[in-house]
């Protein structure tokens, strides 16, 4: 049985929680944006930078981790069954 | 209703101010939670992997008492019956017989011709213990009905097998690994179940081969079978399973809706090889 890493060095789960952190933030922002006057908006635009950097320095430890979730690679019973390297029967 | 509500500056701001920071809470939230839920698999997976080292090194040990067993066997087969034997046919084949008559070294060459053949017959009889050759050369229906005739010919058991469906013999190795389990199987029936009969049957089901036992004695359910192994005790069940690893086989034992039987089966899936071969 292959113990699976923590899913947080996983490129993958940065990259999610980049977007995720950064539509939460920003969600209600855009959301009031069509009913609000922009001079309004422009107050509560900091809300909107806070985020896209929140998103850019998660980007950034996405693309710096090393990714140690194992790969996938494939039948695990190719290299225990011993039939296969043994030539075969012959009755 | 906040949303339907006409705008105004602290309406907006609450709205921005709770829906932001709810939004945020629940990011935060789920993968927070994701993150200790998966903490707490990963435990459970090293957990189990412990216990299955545990129990692959406790098959290892076990079949390495069973292959050191073998060898103190054989060395012993050898050296009380073999040794004696050749040792009394170099007596009699000393350098005196030529001073002895005619007579004599006639007698003393028959002795030991016989002593010989004895050791000859001693000697087939360990190398066919070690591999019957009638799996090798017939396969496994007829080593096991081989088996099984000598038990009954034996008189206190009554055994027979049946094969329905062995029209193309498995592999080689295969097969002695479920003759040994077979073997092991009956030794422990023998042993311990104090049965009047033992019924083998072979099935093919799918792409899996299925060989039951019953018997009327004495036996062991599944429980009682993940109990041994569990132990330290239990020496032939431990190489059974580790042997049956080797196959991807799995074994059962359950005791029969009357209750009066034991029921082994031992199910086997056929080799891509074998597969490709029908």
């Amino acid at each position: 049985m292959v113990v699976s890493a923590p899913i947080y060095k996983s490129n993958r789960f940065w990259i999610v929680f980049s977007i995720m952190v950064y539509t939460s933030l920003s969600f209600f922002l855009f959301l009031q944006s069509s009913i609000t006057p922009f001079q309004i908006i422009q107050s509560y635009w900091d809300i909107n930078l806070v985020s896209n950097i929140l998103k850019n320095i998660i980007f950034a430890i996405a693309f710096v981790i090393k990714d140690e979730t194992p790969t996938n690679s494939g039948d695990n019973r190719k290299n225990e069954l011993i039939f296969r390297t043994t030539p075969s029967y012959k009755p | 209703m906040i949303f339907l509500e006409i705008p105004t500056d602290n309406n907006i701001s609450t709205v921005l101010f709770f829906g932001t920071v709810g939004m945020l809470a629940l990011t935060i939230g789920l993968i927070v939670f994701i993150i200790f839920h998966q903490r707490k698999v990963i435990r459970y997976q090293s957990k189990l992997q412990l216990m299955e080292q545990e129990q692959q090194k406790m098959l290892l040990n076990a079949s390495i008492r069973l292959q050191e067993e073998e060898r103190q066997r054989i060395a012993a087969d050898l050296h009380d019956d073999a040794g004696p034997l050749l040792a009394t046919a170099r007596l009699y084949l000393n350098e005196n017989l030529v001073n002895l008559d005619k007579q004599s070294q006639l007698q003393s060459i028959y002795n030991a011709k016989q002593i010989i053949d004895d050791t000859i017959q001693l000697i087939r009889n360990i190398s066919h213990s070690l591999m019957p050759p009638t799996l090798k050369n017939f396969g496994l229906e007829s080593a096991v009905n081989d088996l099984f005739q000598k038990i009954s010919g034996s008189g206190s058991m009554n055994a027979s097998c049946r094969f329905h469906d062995y029209r193309e013999r498995l592999h080689a190795d295969q097969e002695l690994i479920i003759f040994r389990v077979i073997q092991e199987l009956i030794n422990n029936i023998l042993k311990h179940s104090n049965s009047s009969f033992i019924h083998l049957t072979q099935n093919l089901n799918g792409n899996n081969l299925y060989i039951r036992m019953h018997h009327d004695g004495r036996g062991i359910t599944q429980a009682d079978f993940e109990k041994l192994n569990k132990s330290n005790v239990g020496l032939g069940l431990k190489n059974i399973q580790s042997r049956l690893k080797l196959v991807h086989g799995q074994i059962f034992f359950e005791k029969d809706m009357s209750q009066t039987y034991y029921k082994v089966t031992i199910e086997i899936p056929k080799t891509e090889e074998e597969l490709s071969r029908t």
